[in-house]
């Protein structure tokens, strides 16, 4: 072997372990965390706290199996947690209204998120205005839209057989987590083993060539972009059947948390990478993981934000790192 | 040879305002040979390339593939029907695996809605082996060098049944392995009958690669060579054709002081430039001619220090003796760029901020306040002396014509009189008029002791502007002559590869 060829593995070396670490960074710092936490307090990791963290996450990993088909295409929907909001509230009010049964108020709350989700998605791509911006206007009028829907009573409460749904369990785990999982790995074997799937890596990597070598990129967008309303409203409604209630401040600020845990999960904020499972399902718990943990050591609440933003922080920064070695192979 | 063509184009005509691009061009390519396009920058070439892989509509005439008139309505179209287009920057998805970059192909293979991978796998294997048996369908596409992309590329076009394979400038960033392999290649192309068209600036390539060639000057599709039974002077003729006479110089050159100003040793530098050296007089006008990716801009921009050198000096003139190691270009350099409107000018403001700026600093009190008075009468000096036609300083340049937009870039920098104008291409797009207040303008700088570099595509103006041309090929300089002694085709042929000496 010549020399330049030994100088050339190592550095191909070095950029393999480089690039190991970085992709699975987050899974050692989830090992490391549930480690620290579990030495804190023994009750951190008793069945029941570790059934509850999954059941907080559950309605995240709904919301995520929309954002994360939009993220690895190379976009963003802002709007989700607005969307949710309406949504749940459109049939939420329906239904304390006498409109609708509640088997119509529910299949009405998916109508709405898809819809609003089509409409992103026309915006988007008929007047081919940015998705950050199209998206931030649903995520401030959708908000607006969604008070004024709830102004009277400031709550709209929904009926008992909805909030039961949320008490089911099988085993020790909850029946809404199974089925969160479920979905999310059949939409992972989906993405990574249909031609639409494979499309949608593709525009993530490179929106031109995608579009010369055949790929409809305004149809797949279109189609994302109404998943993604939908899946926020699915996780709306798993959220509503656990919280009882729609108020002012409901889903407020998901999207910022759905985008972070996507992102701690590997999928890249350039597009064209990343997995839900098991990526974007770590980063879900990681976050509800700090949040349950730092309550149960009785930190101060004034503690979480922080540490939220420094674990997204890392999380970007190794993502940007990531793009860069790509770039120097 | 088979006796149809595989592709025949027949009278396209393409105009854009101002600009007939393509006229009544016709050409028959029959399978089983390579053909090559051929032409000055701005003969027409990327225009075709653009009509036939459907990124263009022609305004007439009418493209005929296997005796059936086509239309393309996209990229897309154009595939589907049968050309497929190597672009210069690939168009591959790095993150996914060979595999999955024929995908577009083999979307049909499938059950229940998932895709057969082990069947795609082994079709994808099945393509490439046969070009590049390393390169394995669950590879990532990103982990492969240069040329295996390409490889890559090749074969998704085979898989899509193309029958005519545009390749433009492919060998632009292979090595010379991997450029020997992309020529087997394409000798594998020719004899499995695909139809190939091969656009490239190299006269080598033309030879090595070619049966055929088309020549276009000026949109028009001025001869048909058979590679066999012609050289390289005659391709330069039909080229250049009618432009095709000695230069016999106007301008005279009795400003230049013998006074170097501006010294290049051996530079090479991060962006390529390699071993350039030349030095500039004072009042001496040098013109940089190549033809795109020779270095042009590479090399203004490591003047100017844009990009770091790697090795070799760079020294200016500086209080009387020449120094390295520039710190600030702005001191010494005056720069017009390319693209006057996207780098040059500040659209939406003023006639009288767009030239103040340039000597912003000067034109303001200690504490930074401008001098409102001053930078007026400043700027009206500079209106006047370069002839500027405007209404009014506080008008829009937006609206201003090309030429006068150029001269307000241009008197920008002359308040802040620098030792060296460095102009790329600074009547691009400018018509006659324009262009010759321009040239007017370039000549009044050297009579003052100023010194310019010019760099233009357009190598009648460098003949009649410039004391020094400089040919720029792969990134050094191929040929350095006085205008005197320049000649058209030997400046054409260093540019082309050809070093036809010092």
């Amino acid at each position: 072997m010549t020399d330049a060829s030994l100088i050339n593995n190592r550095r191909s070396l070095r950029i393999k372990t480089t690039n190991f670490l970085l992709n699975y960074l987050f899974y050692l710092i989830f090992i490391l965390v549930f480690i620290f936490f579990s030495l804190s307090n023994e009750q951190f990791y008793s069945i029941s706290n570790i059934s509850t963290i999954l059941l907080q996450s559950a309605p995240y990993m709904f919301l995520v199996c929309g954002m994360s088909l939009v993220m690895i295409s190379g976009d963003f929907d802002i709007s989700v947690g607005s969307v949710a909001f309406i949504s749940v509230s459109v049939g939420a009010l329906a239904v304390e209204m006498g409109f609708a049964n509640t088997i119509l108020g529910v299949l009405l709350m998916f109508i709405t998120g898809s819809l609003l989700g089509l409409i992103n998605g026309l915006l988007i791509t008929r007047l081919k205005i940015p998705a950050f911006i199209v998206t931030l206007g649903i995520l401030i009028g959708g908000r607006g839209l969604g008070l004024i829907l709830i102004a009277e009573k400031g709550y709209i409460f929904i009926p008992e057989s909805l909030t039961n749904l949320s008490k089911i369990k099988a085993g020790p785990i909850f029946i809404e987590v199974i089925a969160a999982i479920i979905l999310m790995a059949i939409i992972q074997v989906y993405l990574r083993r249909s031609s639409l799937g494979i499309k949608i890596f593709a525009i993530g990597d490179n929106e031109n060539a995608a579009q010369n070598v055949g790929v409809n990129v305004r149809q797949v967008k279109l189609l994302l972009f109404t998943l993604s309303g939908f899946f926020a409203s699915l996780g709306g409604f798993i959220y509503l059947t656990q919280a009882g209630n729609v108020h002012a401040q409901f889903a407020s600020g998901w999207e910022f948390t759905a985008i972070s845990m996507v992102v701690i999960g590997g999928i890249s904020l350039y597009g064209g990478a990343g997995s839900l499972v098991p990526g974007a399902l770590i980063g879900i718990i990681l976050i509800i993981m700090i949040d349950n943990g730092l309550n149960i050591i009785g930190a101060s609440p004034y503690l979480y934000p922080f540490i939220k933003g420094l674990i997204i922080f890392v999380a970007i920064f190794a993502d940007s790192l990531k793009n860069l070695y790509r770039k120097k192979l | 040879m088979k006796t149809e063509p595989v592709i025949e184009i027949n009278k396209i005509s393409k105009s854009f305002p101002g600009v007939q691009a393509l006229k009544d061009v016709s050409m028959k390519i029959y399978p089983g040979e390579v053909v090559s396009i051929i032409g000055q920058n701005g003969a027409g070439k990327s225009t075709l390339m653009n009509v036939l892989g459907g990124i263009l509509k022609p305004d007439s005439g009418e493209i005929i593939i296997d005796g059936n008139p086509v239309n393309f309505k996209s990229p897309m179209d154009s595939t589907r029907k049968g050309i497929a287009y190597i672009h210069q920057e690939l168009a591959l998805f790095n993150n996914l695996t060979v595999a999955e970059n024929f995908l577009n192909n083999f979307e049909s293979i499938k059950f229940l809605g998932l895709l057969k991978y082990a069947k795609i796998k082994k079709l994808s294997n099945e393509i490439i082996k046969g070009f590049d048996p390393s390169i394995k369908a669950n590879m990532r596409v990103g982990d492969l060098s240069v040329g295996q992309k390409q490889v890559v590329e090749i074969s998704r076009a085979i898989c899509s049944k193309a029958r005519v394979i545009i390749f433009d400038e492919p060998t632009a960033s292979l090595t010379s392995k991997e450029k020997e392999k992309l020529f087997e290649l394409i000798d594998f192309l020719k004899k499995k009958d695909y139809a190939i068209i091969y656009i490239t600036h190299l006269f080598e390539e033309i030879f090595r690669i070619s049966d055929r060639a088309y020549v276009l000057r000026d949109g028009k599709c001025v001869g048909e060579v058979n590679i066999k039974q012609t050289n390289l002077k005659e391709i330069v003729k039909l080229m250049l054709g009618k432009y095709l006479k000695e230069y016999i110089g106007k301008t005279d050159s009795s400003n230049i002081k013998d006074e170097e100003v501006l010294v290049l040793k051996n530079v090479n530098s991060e962006n390529g430039i390699r071993d350039i050296s030349f030095s500039l007089r004072a009042g001496e006008k040098i013109g940089i001619w190549g033809l795109l990716g020779s270095g042009r801009t590479e090399l203004l921009r490591t003047i100017l220090g844009f990009d770091k050198i790697t090795s070799g000096s760079i020294s200016i003139r500086d209080n009387g003796s020449l120094k390295s190691g520039i710190k600030h270009f702005s001191k010494y350099f005056g720069y017009v760029p390319e693209n006057r409107r996207e780098e040059g000018l500040f659209l939406p403001l003023s006639v009288l901020q767009n030239i103040s700026i340039g000597n912003i600093k000067n034109l303001s009190s200690r504490f930074g306040f401008i001098r409102k008075r001053k930078e007026k009468d400043k700027t009206d000096q500079a209106v006047k002396d370069f002839n500027i036609i405007i209404s009014d300083l506080r008008q829009s340049v937006e609206n201003l014509s090309g030429g006068n937009q150029q001269k307000v870039i241009l008197s920008r920098w002359l308040l802040y009189t620098p030792k060296v104008f460095i102009l790329d291409d600074p009547t691009k797009g400018l018509d006659v008029g324009a262009k010759s207040e321009v040239h007017r303008i370039i000549n009044d700088l050297t009579e003052k002791g100023i010194s310019v570099i010019i760099v233009s595509s357009d190598i009648d103006e460098l003949l009649n502007l410039s004391d020094r041309i400089l040919v720029l090929y792969d990134k050094r300089i191929a040929l350095s002559t006085k205008r005197e002694k320049a000649k058209k085709e030997l400046l054409m042929q260093a540019a082309m590869g050809h070093g036809a000496g010092k």
